[in-house]
């Protein structure tokens, strides 16, 4: 039996740039969401965000593929994967958020067309731009780059689904390994929503948290109001158990489940009883030949929307029963914002620090406890802990649901 | 993995093109194309959408997809909801999807930047009319994802989903990791489809507009519940055999979203009446080959 373990990680968001410093602000409880910096927030709606401030990194549409190469540098470094040129048994699976819209360059070619009834002539010329505009991301270009750089020589997957994207491009990776098509995949998920039309979308799904930057974010709490949008990437270098220990890598961790589901409820809001969400979960512990009960820390998709919270308490309900109110539970978006293409692949690096360096990490801004979230949330501070196993959860528009599991390469 | 278990069958599949609706029109479009640009003729999404409001949040080319999926429902005789449960575990039959970039280029866009003062755009002054002038769901109708959603929705699909945004490889890679989850037991059925259309796709210039889909079954399901099989999918190590109608060729690699699954389309039909005892199959890229729908039976005399 083939198994998919992780010898090499890169992480970049709020909470900092790199393992290290991520995870001693993780520990300390660091909220990285503060005004936005990007652009003048002067009277403009949505005026917080997790950003990051710890190294300089281009705006616009250039910033995600810098985002993925600073963490695949990391991933590379840490994992000391030889060099190679178009290794084939090397593949790439990798999840890239939303491109930015430049809005000024729209502004100006739409100002540019004038007269009555012109708005079609304005739609094509604003596509045309778009379409020829210099810096338009062009996500094949990212990955070629990627693929380049790690000596992926196989196969290159990108894929998408919203907020769920990074634990599915996991995912992917693991089933690839073990099947046999690859020995070694770079899996990652890279995004940065906060451009001002992407803020004022999520702001028209009544999505966001407004709320000072100190508290804005309060995942499970009786009094949450939404989510706050934030930025990053995560790289991996996966391997097949065997190809790791041939070379004498040092296995961080096994990707050990996964599951993916469909709510089949609605594009906008998710299962109220979370049925879906307990499906991908039950998926993932079948995967790993688990039971519930043997998984010690869940990181919670946890949004800090009320709808959101509510269902996947109910999902942890459904597949726990009267034992979720004692697994510990944090939801890690309370310090980075939400990340949503690179939102999972992120909390899977943060759970595997957890895990490396025994603690649980916090839920920040959670002091009320909802009665319709009752969990053991981990709140204010990190709990020390030995993390066996540990599972990590991310749930997208549209449905999408997905759980990955992790194992503590320590073992129990 | 040998015998019936690594064959999934093919139940069901849905094409449109700028020549019509099905295979044949396929055919005759893969013979000559016409111009760029051309739409799909007729194209009335409502035939296949019945919800107004879930249509009007669809974009074109998520509509096309969507028909796809429904003509190739039909086809697998899982039109609707009722029929699909009447015959599969809906929490093991799942979607794939592949798509494209999608342009953020809507006439609501452009009526915002226009108001909020165009070219001297003011971010404060283009935040308060947006709040007013965007769709509230504009974000969830650009969304690459969406037409998994829409296809889950149709036909109450709760079973695994993925979406590739692979550039051309996308629906090859789709419609093999959806044949790798049947096979390793994680769904019983697969719904895979992509839509291409140069209105909202960022390819303008050179797209063109097609839609396709595949039902891909477990071949023991397929058995047991009478379905007509029309082709089957086997992975191989082997890259010989006829070569399935090339994705880099025109007009589908103009089709950067579909192209692979209208190839695939074109292979399965193509074999309909093939010779399962000679047939080599017809690699389908990604690893798969698309064989004759008698060549199982054939293969377990």
């Amino acid at each position: 039996m083939r198994r998919a373990v992780i010898t090499g990680m890169g992480v970049v968001s709020a909470l900092g740039v790199g393992q290290r410093q991520t995870a001693e602000r993780m520990r300390r409880g660091h909220n990285g969401i503060g005004a936005i910096r990007q652009f003048p927030v002067d009277g403009f709606p949505v005026r917080i965000a997790g950003e990051i401030t710890d190294a300089v990194f281009p705006s616009g549409n250039p910033r995600m593929a810098a985002l993925a190469r600073q963490v695949l540098e990391e991933a590379l470094s840490e994992a000391q994967l030889p060099a190679a040129d178009a290794a084939q048994d090397r593949a790439l699976v990798w999840a890239v958020g939303k491109p930015p819209t430049d809005l000024q360059m729209l502004g100006r070619v739409v100002a540019g067309v004038r007269g009555t009834d012109v708005i079609e002539e304005q739609m094509a010329r604003a596509q045309e731009a778009y379409v020829n505009a210099e810096e338009r991301p062009r996500p094949q270009q990212l990955l070629s780059g990627l693929a380049q750089r790690a000596g992926v020589g196989g196969a290159r997957y990108s894929c998408y689904t919203a907020c769920a994207s990074g634990n599915d491009a996991l995912g992917m990776a693991k089933r690839i390994i073990e099947r046999g098509q690859a020995e070694v995949v770079i899996a990652g998920a890279t995004d940065s929503q906060i451009d001002p039309l992407s803020l004022l979308e999520f702001e028209l799904l009544s999505a966001l948290a407004h709320e000072g930057p100190e508290r804005a974010c309060r995942p499970f709490d009786r009094h949450r109001t939404g989510f706050v949008v934030g930025e990053g990437a995560a790289a991996f270098v996966l391997e097949e158990a065997g190809h790791a220990e041939a070379r004498g890598a040092r296995p961080l961790a096994q990707l050990a489940g996964y599951g993916s589901s469909l709510d089949c409820f609605g594009l906008t809001k998710c299962h109220p009883q979370g049925r879906g969400a307990a499906q991908a979960i039950g998926a993932a512990l079948h995967d790993a030949g688990l039971r519930p009960g043997e998984i010690d820390y869940i990181n919670a998709h946890g949004t800090g929307t009320v709808l959101n919270d509510q269902a996947e308490a109910a999902a942890l309900r459904r597949v726990w029963g009267d034992a979720a109110a004692r697994v510990p539970v944090s939801s890690t978006k309370a310090m980075t914002g939400h990340l949503i293409a690179a939102a999972s692949a992120v909390e899977a690096v943060l759970t595997v620090l957890a895990m490396r360096e025994s603690f649980i990490p916090p839920t920040l801004n959670y002091s009320t406890p909802d009665p319709d979230c009752l969990l053991n949330v981990v709140a204010g501070e990190a709990r020390a802990a030995h993390i066996g196993v540990a599972m990590s959860n991310g749930f997208g528009f549209g449905g999408q649901n997905s759980s990955l599991i992790l194992r503590n390469a320590a073992g129990r | 993995m040998e015998g019936e278990a690594s064959i999934v069958a093919i139940t069901g599949v849905g094409v449109l093109t700028p020549a019509g609706v099905g295979p044949a029109a396929l055919r005759n479009w893969l013979r000559d194309p016409g111009e760029v640009g051309r739409p799909v003729p007729d194209f009335d999404a409502a035939a296949y959408i019945h919800n107004p409001k879930v249509l009007r949040s669809m974009q074109r080319l998520f509509q096309l997809a969507s028909a796809a999926a429904v003509l190739a429902m039909r086809q697998a005789g899982m039109g609707s909801t009722a029929e699909l449960t009447s015959h599969a575990d809906v929490t093991r039959a799942g979607t794939a999807l592949a798509t494209t970039d999608i342009s953020p280029i809507t006439a609501d866009l452009v009526q915002t930047l226009e108001e909020a003062g165009g070219g001297e755009l003011q971010l404060s002054r283009f935040g308060e009319v947006a709040l007013h002038k965007l769709h509230p769901f504009r974000r969830l109708t650009l969304l690459a994802n969406m037409a998994a959603a829409h296809v889950s929705l149709l036909f109450g699909l709760q079973g695994p989903s993925f979406t590739m945004t692979s550039g051309v490889e996308a629906a090859q890679q789709a419609v093999a990791e959806s044949y790798w989850t049947i096979v390793e037991g994680r769904a019983d059925l697969m719904v895979c489809e992509a839509g291409d259309s140069p209105a909202y796709g960022v390819e303008t210039e050179t797209s063109r507009e097609a839609a396709g889909a595949l039902v891909l079954e477990r071949w023991s399901s397929a058995k047991a519940r009478g379905a007509a099989v029309v082709g089957l999918l086997r992975a191989t190590a082997a890259s010989g055999g006829v070569v399935a109608a090339r994705i880099d060729e025109e007009p589908l690699r103009r089709c950067p979203a579909s192209g692979g699954l209208l190839s695939m389309i074109e292979a399965v039909d193509r074999l309909s009446g093939a010779d399962p005892q000679r047939s080599e199959g017809v690699a389908a890229g990604a690893g798969l080959q698309i064989l004759p729908a008698s060549y199982a039976e054939v293969a377990a005399r």
